[in-house]
């Protein structure tokens, strides 16, 4: 009796503990509400511009080039002109390095089509999925439930545990916009409707750093970019990679390590390498404020020479 | 898997849950193997010194014990087994503790005597909590030695004894007498000892995250540049530095007091606002009570404590200050912070009639505040000045610092712009000024004997949760940590 009693007791809950579960289940609901409340925070920084990329990409019905990468990529072409001469919608998709390659690589998925190319041109292809800076991914994808599917499966336990620091930085810093690869003037409105950042770009001294890394290259990474172009091809669409713009007068290696460097992607990577680093090394003067960053006049001389080897592929596919 | 990360939030979620779901012959079981997951997720391969750990002092105790019941005239037999334990035991901190450290020292006599044979160090990544628990289980096998306890004969409450992981790699080094009855009691979901446990836990957090964590920032700095930053600087690290080491032990030892309340375990408490009392002696009363209570039973008071005369008194509390400074690390600059307490003990015992009777022909109100306040600030002095050892990084180090000090003194600094500039953004002033001060009235309330925690259980439900939310809101978002902020761990996690 006294047995069945005892079993009882511990299996129903009191009305304190009832209570007090209540209670926790409250304050949870307080801690969700005050974060949805902070969410978005970032919606005109650079890297909201990622929602209007986003949209263009999905709401193209056809096919298109979609241009992938970081932000040699956002700050280094002009899309219109690429449209107008290659005769196909452009998407400028490039974003922010400190999310990682993998992040760029997996907006390949969103609206793949017959026919489209993805020009892929990462700075290097070694992270192996990384993300770098957590707080800028977070200010990426904010609540917006559709960016994220780009977050690498193996950088979710990062993200989660990253989450209090993003929350914080909603809370008390937010104006800050350096950490999350948003400095003064990078905001969501310099790009314009293909994806390309359009404001004027002159040289500053600022892109005139000395401790640039030579790009390096890493199986797994050139595994991920092999799927990728696989998913492509049963689809019908086309994955090539082209040149990131190399700073040439800074540059920390010589021109044999980057011929390595190009032979590396040529031999590790499936999908077709169309252009040749050399014809993308630039002078200073072309570099904005970053070493990966292009002026106006840099963009418009890489993206002539993205079209010449665009069609140069073309014709060599025929 | 450090208390402030988010690994330990879900770790203590899903050992809690399942905990309080378990039918009670299980709930220890289930603690224990947590207990030994915790401890693998600092280093795997010292699972195994715990396991032995855990086994020869098992073995020793009921060794022991069996003798009492047996044979009580067989005390000399008992005796070696208490001495092979504590030999294995100190042998095993000994090694993974001071064994570079002995060698770095060997290799440099050699080097006076002007020989150029050198011995490799052996680099030894040492086993976190080797110092905690390995004291813990040694007092235990004292204990039962000196009959205070019984022998444990269930190895797995014994093994849970000695691990139970919220005080296994800092302690509080718990007592068997304590802890193991403990262990035994039936377990209820009571929930006024797990909102007990949950807030002594966030205030823990809070002390860590906003208080030393935001200090540490300041006080690194400080010493990483100490040949480059002002005088002055460094005296605000020293000060600091005193309330850092203090948040961020004490922060430990509520988080770890807070777990185990929330699994109705009671840890002894470890601190008893040291920074309020007025006397060096009432300082240590007050400061990691659990290492000054197991030196003073198993060291000092072997070694004859205050029952042989003054002087005896004054070299067994070298003794132990001494030994405790060496426990702390292998550096000598430890070694000197010890002996700093311990002269400020001695010298504390020799001058406190001298100086109460002068102070009484000065007329002095001894019972007035200001009068307590002016000896709690000078014990406050006194302690930094020999934190500053414990900080810096050599000997050298902290005499330079002296040095710099005392040249560029300035008592306005502290009032000027520069002194506020030297935290960088004004938050950090602001975050560091708030947060102490409300570490301080706490300490101040409990030291009165007042009870913070029932103050905020008898608020109206509003108030009590404004208090929980801001307590939330402010370990959040003034707390050091995230991209900008390494994660610091515990300083006593390198103990």
């Amino acid at each position: 009796m006294e047995k069945s009693l005892n079993k009882q007791d511990s299996s129903i809950l009191n009305s304190k503990q009832k209570n007090f579960l209540f209670k926790c289940v409250v304050m949870l609901c307080i801690i969700v509400l005050y974060i949805a409340h902070l969410m978005p925070q970032y919606e005109n920084t650079f890297t909201a511009t990622l929602v209007d990329k986003v949209d263009r990409l999905c709401s193209i019905d056809g096919p298109k080039i979609v241009l992938i990468g970081n932000s040699n990529v956002a700050f280094g072409f002009n899309s219109e002109l690429i449209e107008q001469e290659m005769g196909m919608p452009v998407v400028n998709m490039g974003l922010y390095g400190g999310l990682g390659n993998l992040f760029h690589d997996n907006m390949i998925g969103y609206n793949v089509h017959e026919g489209d190319i993805y020009v892929v041109s990462h700075c290097t292809y070694w992270n192996e999925g990384k993300i770098e800076n957590y707080i800028a991914a977070w200010a990426t994808v904010e609540n917006h439930k559709e960016l994220w599917k780009l977050i690498p499966k193996n950088e979710y336990i990062s993200m989660v545990k990253s989450f209090p620091a993003y929350v914080k930085k909603m809370s008390v810093n937010h104006s800050s916009m350096k950490d999350i690869g948003a400095g003064e003037g990078y905001t969501r409105d310099i790009i314009n409707e293909y994806g390309d950042v359009a404001v004027q770009r002159e040289h500053k001294a600022s892109s005139e750093r000395r401790d640039i890394w030579a790009p390096i290259t890493s199986a797994a990474e050139f595994d991920v970019l092999n799927e990728w172009n696989r998913y492509l091809e049963e689809r019908g669409a086309k994955m090539v990679v082209s040149s990131f713009p190399v700073y040439y007068d800074n540059w920390p290696s010589d021109d044999a390590y980057m011929d390595t460097y190009q032979q590396d992607l040529v031999d590790g990577l499936d999908c077709d390498v169309i252009s040749y680093w050399k014809d993308y090394a630039y002078p200073k003067e072309y570099f904005y404020d970053t070493e990966y960053h292009l002026t106006n006049e840099g963009a418009e001389v890489r993206t002539k020479q993205l079209i010449e080897d665009l069609k140069a592929w073309q014709n060599a596919q025929k | 898997m450090l208390f402030n990360s988010i690994d330990f939030l879900f770790f203590i979620v899903i050992v809690l849950g399942i905990f309080y779901l378990l039918p009670q012959k299980l709930k220890m079981c289930w603690i224990l193997v947590m207990s030994y997951v915790f401890y693998a997720t600092w280093n795997i391969k010292y699972v195994l010194l715990l396991l032995s750990t855990t086994v020869v002092t098992y073995v020793a105790g009921i060794g022991v014990s069996k003798r009492q019941e047996v044979d009580r005239s067989q005390t000399g037999l008992r005796k070696i087994i208490v001495a092979i334990t504590v030999i294995i035991g100190v042998f095993a901190i000994g090694f993974y503790k001071y064994a570079d450290f002995a060698v770095g020292n060997f290799n440099r006599l050699l080097n006076i005597a002007g020989s150029s044979k050198h011995f490799e160090v052996m680099e030894i990544i040492m086993p976190v909590g080797i110092s905690f628990y390995v004291l813990q289980s040694l007092g235990y096998v004292i204990d039962v030695y000196r009959g205070k306890i019984e022998a444990e004969k269930n190895i797995l409450i014994y093994g849970l004894f000695v691990s139970f992981f919220p005080q296994i790699s800092s302690g509080p080094i718990g007592r068997a007498g304590d802890l193991i009855p403990q262990f035994r009691q039936k377990v209820v979901f009571d929930t006024d000892r797990i909102k007990d446990g949950l807030i002594t836990f966030a205030y823990g957090l809070f002390l860590k995250m906003v208080v030393a964590d935001n200090i540490s920032i300041y006080v690194t700095r400080a010493h990483e540049n100490f040949n480059t930053v002002s005088g002055m600087e460094l005296l605000m690290a020293v000060i600091l530095f005193s309330i850092q080491i203090y948040c961020d032990f004490y922060g430990y030892s509520l988080m770890a007091l807070g777990c185990g309340r929330m699994m109705q375990i009671e840890l002894m408490q470890n601190f008893k606002q040291p920074y309020l009392q007025d006397s060096i002696r009432g300082f240590w009363r007050g400061w990691h009570i659990s290492l000054t209570s197991w030196f003073t039973d198993y060291l000092y008071i072997p070694l004859g404590g205050n029952r042989k005369g003054k002087v005896r008194k004054c070299i067994n509390t070298m003794i132990v200050f001494l030994v405790s400074g060496l426990w702390h690390g292998a550096a000598w600059h430890y070694i000197f912070w010890g002996g700093i307490n311990g002269v400020l003990m001695v010298l504390e015992e020799f001058v406190r009639q001298p100086i109460e009777s002068f102070v009484r022909k000065l007329k002095i109100a001894t019972d007035s505040k200001a009068w307590k306040l002016t000896k709690i600030a000078f014990v406050f002095a006194m302690m930094s000045f020999a934190w500053l050892f414990f900080r810096a990084d050599s000997f050298g180090e902290a005499i330079y610092i002296l040095k710099s000090i005392a040249h560029d003194f300035r008592a306005g600094w502290f009032l000027t712009q520069n002194c506020f500039d030297s935290f960088g953004a004004s938050l950090n002033v602001v975050i560091i000024l708030v947060s102490i001060i409300v570490m301080t009235v706490v300490d101040y309330l409990q030291n009165t004997g007042r009870d913070v925690k029932r103050m905020i259980f008898g608020q109206q439900t509003v108030y009590r949760w404004l208090i929980y939310l801001l307590l939330l809101y402010v370990i959040v978002c003034w707390g050091a940590y995230g991209e900008e902020f390494e994660q610091t761990r515990f300083i006593y996690f390198e103990f």
